[in-house]
């Protein structure tokens, strides 16, 4: 008997206590980062890009799960559609545990942004 | 000389999570599992109940994911066998569920009631759907009087194979009984099965978290569904009986 892991990649969860913590007024949801395309591990740089392009400002919460990511953004780009513009939103998508590029470059970006 | 099964179960591909149809993960999982059955080498391709719930409008969709799937192992002259969840039945008084359109192509097996299947001389498929309140049946009762029926050879054999979608008394409830709970609690009849088939292999659905528990194998769901599921390891179950 074996138990094969599923490979596909998730938008999951968010971490519940993070809606306890937020204002009232927070409006949370799950966006979708390519999901796809990091579950297919072809095109990691360009879920990177989506996210610059999408996010004015990123920061990269604490309590990562081992192979997750976890992070809030604040959107203002109209690009996104599954968000109003100008609404804030956690964001929150999975990677494989080798794949640690996005990882990295959201919080370079958190750097940059002073976060 | 056994069989090699591939089990998958609780899809529940229409499934939302905050705002977010699931389809696509979880189709993206299914298409990978047909990998797996081809790589492997499969006999039997099992989903093992939960496809959808039939109210919604991504009832349809689902059914016709499972009909691809179906089609495409039919294609590949591979078995594929499917088993109604309790998110699966219609509750229309015709016994139907969400699994029937299925059934009508012909070209899989789809187990809406209990049954009892002789795959092969040396292997031997039990099924305990959930089934809806106009069709209920008592697993207990059906064990026993199948039990009774077989010569004691075939039902002591290695080669039975119980495959379920019910209850397990004492279990830790998960997201399919606190966030996604529908329909009544129908259990497994486990005294009856270690009494009639003392070493069959026992595999269920039903639960999404994938684990061994009063030795049923609960196979778990293809994707995280819920809040409560963050810790869950999606996988599917190879096997062979």
């Amino acid at each position: 008997m074996k138990r094969i892991p599923v490979k596909a990649t998730e938008v999951v969860t968010v971490d519940e206590t993070l809606a306890d913590r937020a204002p009232d007024d927070f409006s949370m949801s799950i966006v979708r980062l390519k999901p796809s395309a990091v579950a297919e591990q072809i095109d990691v740089k360009n879920a990177a890009d989506e996210l610059r392009q999408h996010a004015l400002a990123v920061k990269v919460l604490p309590r990562p799960p081992a192979n997750r990511l976890i992070m809030a953004a604040t959107l203002g780009h109209t690009g996104v559609t599954e968000m109003p513009r100008n609404t804030r939103a956690f964001v929150m998508t999975s990677i494989d545990p080798g794949k640690t590029e996005l990882l990295e470059y959201v919080g370079a970006l958190a750097d940059a942004e002073g976060l | 000389m056994g069989m090699k099964f591939l089990f998958t179960s609780d899809w529940h591909l229409d499934h939302v999570t905050d705002g977010h149809l699931r389809f696509d993960e979880v189709s993206n999982a299914i298409d990978h599992s047909l990998r797996v059955a081809t790589e492997e080498q499969v006999d039997v391709y099992c989903f093992a109940g939960d496809l959808t719930d039939p109210d919604g409008f991504a009832s349809y969709r689902a059914q016709a994911k499972a009909q691809s799937v179906a089609t495409e192992l039919d294609n590949r002259g591979k078995k594929s066998i499917w088993i109604a969840g309790n998110h699966d039945v219609v509750e229309d008084g015709f016994g139907t569920t969400v699994l029937s359109s299925l059934a009508a192509s012909g070209r899989c097996k789809v187990f809406e009631r209990p049954d009892y299947l002789e795959l092969t001389k040396e292997t031997s498929l039990i099924v305990l759907p959930f089934t809806p309140r106009s069709h209920a049946y008592e697993p207990a009762m059906f064990i026993r009087q199948l039990g009774a029926k077989l010569p004691a050879a075939k039902r002591t054999s290695r080669g039975i194979l119980v495959v379920g979608h019910l209850g397990l008394n004492g279990i830790t409830p998960g997201s399919e009984t606190n966030e996604m709970p529908r329909g009544r609690e129908v259990t497994w009849p486990l005294d009856e099965l270690t009494k009639w088939f003392p070493n069959a292999t026992l595999v269920g659905g039903h639960y999404h978290k994938a684990q061994e528990y009063k030795g049923v194998n609960i196979i778990g769901s293809l994707a995280r569904l819920t809040h409560g599921e963050s810790s869950h390891e999606p996988s599917m179950l190879l096997l062979e009986v």
